[in-house]
């Protein structure tokens, strides 16, 4: 069982913020443009089964990335996935993104750094 | 919650259209319109529901229409726009819908003018003719989508005739608009008499956070020379792509003033064009962090020139489109008019001017482009037919769209991810191959170079028709105006080794794919189902 703040995060994977307040919003309930007050999340967290990566006291998070795939066949239907997702924060002194991009299939975490042009 | 996405098609001889069409002279006045402006707080996410407010009632340039919206939930307002500019062209085939254009464009959620976050449905038609150029919404019945998209009330202004606005011009001749346009989206071009550019480059406070790249544009209108200061609020957020009031905001004041904006302006997307004031300048940022109270400063001047107005030939202008295709964006100095026809843009666009009367500095005139239309927006299959062992199968045209639940798209990719029931693929005995190509917006066939007017981004022929057939695409060696080609596709399992396509992140939709399928000598065997996979980070 995975909790954060006072709240059971059932949702099997995905982000997680956590506010100063201590409420907690997940990915399961709403998309990321629809989560108010993000000047006031304290932690961001990304779960994965049973296993969390945390990101807590950052002025900036980034908005949440996935990386996803769609098939479009000849003669069959279209079926999604998800390859990998990733939280971070913009890190001003060194003009860059830190990612924490955590795989869809293995649970694997892997550090990512993206420039900011 | 993920992403909602779709694959749209089109066909390989879809029609684009350049046009000027005018209900004065061609090329001359300006577009009605009916921007949705009563949008509240918070609204940058749609939900439009099948049969309950899927319809808007729409009359241009006096003639009725209702459409039929794109239900779903949460809907990204740059998709939105697009349905609705789509469904617009399908209604009829008066010149005020065939050439019309709907934008999205970012306001605040303050009452004022441009303070809205809004939909703006523009006539397809240039001109006032006599104030009924213009764009009406009233209720279709029961299926009512004006209160959820701010039509309910809008505010709405018809065309305005060139001989109003310069009513002391000399130019007494006929303007010309041709060429092919291989844009992939719609785009409005204004083309102004000037020898020198409108618009300079931002300048940032040497105190500020943001640390990423402002680009500006537009074309400026104002009487006078004019600085602009543009103030970054971050009371709501510090970064864009966060959702309504949780993003950075600007105001604008500016010197010797007419033009400034106390109400915040909210910075939704990475790339996508701000208006700054109502007299024509835009600016867009990449993604970078503001602080609180960044500065940026930039000036606008009036057209310049000397001994003006001049004859065709001796005049010059410059340009500049909604989409951002500009003579400053690609540092091209100023254009001479000319009878026979001359570079609008960079993707295909000319314009002529008659000789007769003469030109004056600040004179503009109006271009309407119209890229292709789906044949079908929402396509689970590609269903190439009949396909004969040793020819090639007809040639199909997808891109690929986020509709909600993300604001931007990237490293976008595309594979074979299953060859099916074929048995001769990469056997090596009179294979059977899977042709790839594309080309669009995000990376467009380069032409003849960066200031060329032979750009491509939907190849088509002299007539507008699309040109793509199987041979553009069956070898590693792209023709000139696709991007890339891969004339044999190898199934792949990861997206490193996966094909790149373009990305045009302003409406988050990828770049056209073309293929088509070779059957090899030896094939046998029906109705095999081959899979196409799509990669892309989305955020």
């Amino acid at each position: 069982m995975i909790w954060i703040g006072e709240r059971e995060i059932t949702m099997p994977r995905g982000w997680v913020v956590q506010f100063h307040d201590g409420s907690t919003i997940c990915e399961e309930d709403m998309s990321w443009i629809s989560v108010p007050n993000k000047k006031q999340i304290k932690r961001m967290v990304l779960k994965w089964e049973d296993r969390i990566w945390s990101i807590e006291n950052k002025e900036h998070y980034i908005v949440p990335q996935t990386r996803g795939f769609v098939d479009i066949s000849a003669g069959g239907v279209s079926y999604g996935g998800i390859d990998s997702r990733a939280i971070g924060y913009y890190d001003l002194e060194a003009n860059c993104k830190v990612l924490m991009r955590v795989d869809e299939a293995t649970g694997k975490m892997k550090h990512e750094i993206q420039d900011v042009k | 919650m993920v992403a909602t996405s779709r694959f749209v098609e089109f066909s390989s001889t879809g029609q684009t259209f350049i046009t000027g069409v005018s209900t004065e002279s061609e090329a001359k006045g300006t577009r009605g319109y009916s921007r949705g402006t009563s949008l509240g707080a918070g609204s940058d996410k749609f939900t439009v529901t099948l049969n309950s407010n899927d319809q808007l009632a729409i009359n241009i340039n006096g003639t009725a229409e209702v459409i039929t919206l794109a239900s779903g939930t949460d809907l990204d307002p740059r998709f939105v726009a697009r349905d609705m500019e789509y469904k617009i062209h399908s209604a009829n085939s008066a010149d005020g819908y065939k050439y019309a254009q709907v934008d999205w464009r970012n306001g605040g959620y303050a009452a004022g003018t441009n303070n809205r976050n809004s939909f703006i449905i523009w006539s397809g038609v240039l001109g006032a003719n006599g104030g009924t150029n213009d764009v009406g919404i009233s209720s279709p019945g029961g299926r009512d989508a004006r209160t959820t998209l701010g039509f309910n009330p809008p505010t709405e202004a018809a065309g305005i005739d060139f001989a109003t606005t310069f009513p002391a011009s000399s130019y007494t001749g006929a303007v010309s608009v041709s060429g092919s346009f291989s844009g992939q989206f719609d785009d409005f071009y204004t083309v102004m008499i000037s020898e020198g550019e409108l618009v300079e480059d931002a300048t940032p406070n040497g105190g500020n956070t943001y640390n990423g790249t402002i680009d500006t544009g537009g074309i400026y209108t104002g009487a006078a020379d004019n600085t602009y200061t543009l103030t970054i609020d971050t009371t709501n957020g510090s970064v864009m792509g966060a959702g309504s009031q949780n993003v950075p905001t600007f105001t604008v004041t500016d010197t010797p003033g007419g033009d400034d904006n106390s109400n915040p302006i909210e910075l939704l997307y990475t790339d996508h064009w701000y208006d700054i004031g109502v007299l024509g300048t835009r600016c867009k940022f990449t993604d970078a962090v503001f602080g609180n109270g960044d500065t940026f400063t930039m000036n606008a001047f009036t057209a310049s020139g000397t001994g003006y107005p001049k004859a065709v030939g001796d005049a010059k202008y410059i340009w500049d489109s909604t989409r951002g295709d500009s003579s400053k964006q690609i540092q091209l100095n100023a254009v001479n008019t000319d009878v026979g026809g001359t570079q609008v843009g960079t993707v295909g666009a000319t314009i002529g001017f008659s000789d007769s009367g003469t030109l004056g500095l600040g004179e503009y005139f109006n271009l309407i482009g119209r890229g292709p239309q789906p044949i079908n927006s929402d396509t689970t299959q590609l269903n190439f037919g009949n396909v004969t062992v040793s020819t090639n199968s007809p040639v199909k045209v997808v891109w690929f769209e986020l509709i909600s639940g993300a604001v931007a798209m990237s490293t976008v990719k595309f594979s074979l991810q299953a060859d099916g029931s074929f048995q001769h693929h990469d056997q090596g005995d009179n294979d059977t191959e899977f042709h790839f190509g594309t080309v669009g917006a995000g990376s467009s066939a380069p032409g003849a170079g960066i200031q060329s007017n032979s750009q491509v981004e939907f190849p088509v022929d002299g007539d507008g028709i699309g040109r793509i057939t199987a041979t553009d695409i069956d070898s590693d060696s792209s023709p000139s105006y696709l991007f890339a080609t891969k004339g044999n596709l190898a199934v792949v399992n990861s997206a490193d080794n996966a094909e790149v396509l373009g990305n045009y992140q302003g409406a988050v939709v990828s770049d056209l794919v073309y293929l088509a399928i070779k059957l090899g000598a030896n094939e046998t065997g029906a109705n095999s189902t081959i899979n196409y996979r799509m990669f892309f980070d989305f955020s």
